[in-house]
């Protein structure tokens, strides 16, 4: 899982990026907001990001606005770091779309319980994407009925798209996962034993 | 009365001279910075290594902010230093740049250089221990540590 650590500060990136790195993330490192923007903004940006709250050139909840602008972008795990740590503070950091923040100076097993939890919802993220992915494949690869089916009033037959006038059970199974068992109903049964000459 | 210094016999056990001074204590706390860096003696070298290089760039730019009584640029030039401070555990320097940081935001141009005059003292006691605690780590085995 690929992570990006943003933070002007090179004390805080070396310490969060070997951490990291050990428990096996692939690390890059930004030093600005401009530099943290280009790696969120790309078409495949990191899983999680740890960005700090201030940064030259953009700030921590500008990069969470800007990221959550755009419904269609890749969805980024964003933890923000910061020193401020004030409830109206917190909650402005959340509500610029950041997913959790943490405190600096930082304490290393909330680190590790606050990346658990960010890899935990993108691997979740993940899951439900490639389900989605597989459930739209079989959406377009399903046989469909279509909603109004013209048929004829004495034989029953349904007029395909090709002009051609099929029996409703082959139109059924033609267009969906239906399969028909064959019988004879108790109407039918007296005339089909007349026209069968039995008594 | 100055007692003699103790003629080798012992490795220090502080950091304060082998005279009868009374121990002070470091600019930075070891412990939690250990458990910061969850005891990686490599990544502890790293990272203190970063900081003796980064912190007087740091602090050349909240001298110049301070010389330009530009209060928000003292307050940016602050914060920049009060986040590595706190990583680093060297919380009197982390309190230093906070009250510059907040005197930088609320525009107290006139505690500018006191408060300016008290960092840059934190971070010279800061940055000698940690030249200090560096050079006692890197040394061959027998010398004098930095136990604390």
């Amino acid at each position: 899982m690929r992570a990006l650590i943003a933070d002007d500060d090179r004390t805080t990136t070396t310490m969060l990026a070997r951490t990291l790195d050990r428990w096996g993330f692939e690390v890059s490192v930004a030093h600005d907001g401009g530099a943290a923007w280009e790696a969120l903004a790309s078409p495949t940006p990191p899983a999680l990001a740890i960005v700090d709250w201030i940064m030259p050139g953009a700030d921590g909840p500008e990069l969470c606005r800007r990221l959550r602008e755009d419904p269609t972008r890749a969805p980024v795990y964003v933890i923000l770091l910061t020193a401020r740590t004030s409830r109206r503070d917190v909650v402005a950091g959340l509500d610029a779309g950041a997913d959790d923040y943490l405190t600096k100076p930082f304490d290393h097993d909330e680190l590790r319980a606050r990346v658990q939890v960010g890899r935990r919802v993108v691997a979740l993220q993940q899951r439900l994407s490639e389900r989605v992915a597989e459930l739209q494949d079989v959406l377009s690869n399903m046989k469909q009925l279509r909603g109004l089916l013209p048929i004829c009033a004495y034989c029953k037959r349904i007029r395909t798209d090709h002009d051609y006038w099929e029996q409703v059970e082959h139109y059924i199974t033609d267009h969906s996962d239906a399969q028909f068992s064959h019988g004879i109903c108790p109407h039918c049964y007296e005339a089909v034993k007349k026209e069968f000459g039995q008594s | 009365v100055e007692q003699p210094a103790l003629d080798g016999a012992a490795p220090p056990t502080t950091l304060a001279p082998a005279r009868a001074e009374p121990p002070r204590t470091l600019g930075f706390d070891e412990r939690t910075l250990r458990a910061r860096v969850a005891q990686d003696e490599e990544l502890l070298s790293d990272v203190v290594r970063v900081f003796i290089e980064d912190c007087p760039v740091r602090l050349a730019a909240i001298e110049a902010a301070v010389d330009s009584r530009d209060p928000n640029a003292v307050r940016t030039a602050a914060h920049a230093l009060k986040g590595a401070a706190g990583n680093l555990s060297a919380m009197g320097l982390f309190e230093a740049a906070r009250t510059l940081e907040r005197i930088g935001a609320e525009s107290r141009v006139e505690d500018i250089d006191g408060a300016w005059r008290a960092l840059a003292a934190e971070a010279a006691r800061v940055l000698d221990d940690l030249k200090q605690f560096e050079a006692s780590r890197t040394a061959p085995a027998g010398e004098a540590t930095c136990a604390r």
